[in-house]
């Protein structure tokens, strides 16, 4: 009955590998969407009680950030290559891991960070922001 | 496919072909739709103005959540409660009032990786005051491919 080839034609455009290709960007955009966002969680402590014990005080642990971004551990400058090490050092015993940061207002904001950052992976686990500004 | 071209289950003549394939075409436009969807909100996801956050090596995570307080510090000065502009006089007292109706909330700052660590200073030393004690200094993690959020 049928002259020509017994298959017949076909005129649909083969849509399998567009359906993959749009199936991928969807998975990707879908993973991408949700970024987290990431940072630092600190603490700006109020204002301390005039009549602080002084043994409160004592174990402070106070970081500079100056001007020139050289950096004081309470009243010691320390070279910033050194920074992690001497960090390390002095959180060894400390229960708290308790730090207090002040940074100069005149230092750009990412320096000031990258710090922070340094700080927090030498094992400062809480830090402190002092708002006031040095003297 | 050839022996159903003939013959029917009732015994008729049927000249159409009986299609076997899925029609994948309303898949393709729901994929397409929802693709477009998040191609449109991808860039409007950042919760609000963008600013180019400091690279750090190892932020934690601190996830935005609904009770989050966002305050951006845009490159030039510039302070935002959430999406809206305030004067830099203006941020305590806003604060406060926020403050007051609801006391626990977390503070996000995000400030732009140009501006002066002074300007982020202000926005804390405001937070503190108004007694918003904890804080998070957004940062973009170093390894993150994405340029600006």
């Amino acid at each position: 009955m049928q002259v020509g080839g017994g298959g017949s034609l076909r005129s649909d455009i083969n849509v399998t590998p567009l359906v993959d290709v749009v199936l991928v960007l969807l998975i990707i955009f879908m993973v991408i969407t949700p970024v987290v966002q990431m940072g630092y969680l600190v603490k700006v402590p109020p204002k301390a009680p005039a009549n602080l014990p002084p043994s409160a005080v004592q174990d402070q642990i106070i970081l500079r950030l100056q001007p020139d971004k050289s950096v004081l551990i309470n009243k010691d400058t320390v070279p910033l290559d050194q920074f992690p090490q001497r960090m390390r050092e002095i959180l060894h015993g400390n229960t708290s891991k308790m730090v207090f940061f002040q940074g100069s207002p005149d230092v750009d904001y990412e320096t000031t960070m990258s710090f922070l950052d340094m700080a927090r992976t030498s094992g400062a686990k809480n830090i402190g922001i002092i708002v006031e500004a040095a003297q | 496919m050839k022996n159903h071209r003939w013959h029917s289950s009732l015994g008729k003549l049927q000249k159409t072909a009986l299609n076997a394939d899925i029609n994948v075409t309303p898949l393709v436009d729901v994929c397409l739709v929802l693709l477009i969807i998040f191609m449109v909100v991808t860039p409007m996801l950042q919760k609000g103005v963008p600013v180019n956050l400091p690279v750090t090596e190892e932020p934690e995570k601190t996830p935005d959540t609904e009770k989050q307080l966002q305050i951006s510090v845009k490159a030039d000065g510039s302070v935002y409660l959430g999406s809206t502009v305030v004067r830099k006089e203006q941020v305590q007292s806003e604060l406060e009032q926020i403050h007051q109706r609801t006391p626990d909330r977390e503070v996000a700052v995000k400030g732009d990786r140009l501006v002066k660590y002074g300007a982020v200073l202000d926005v804390l030393k405001a937070c503190r005051e108004v007694g918003f004690n904890n804080v998070g200094l957004i940062a973009q993690p170093k390894r993150s491919p994405q340029g600006t959020t």
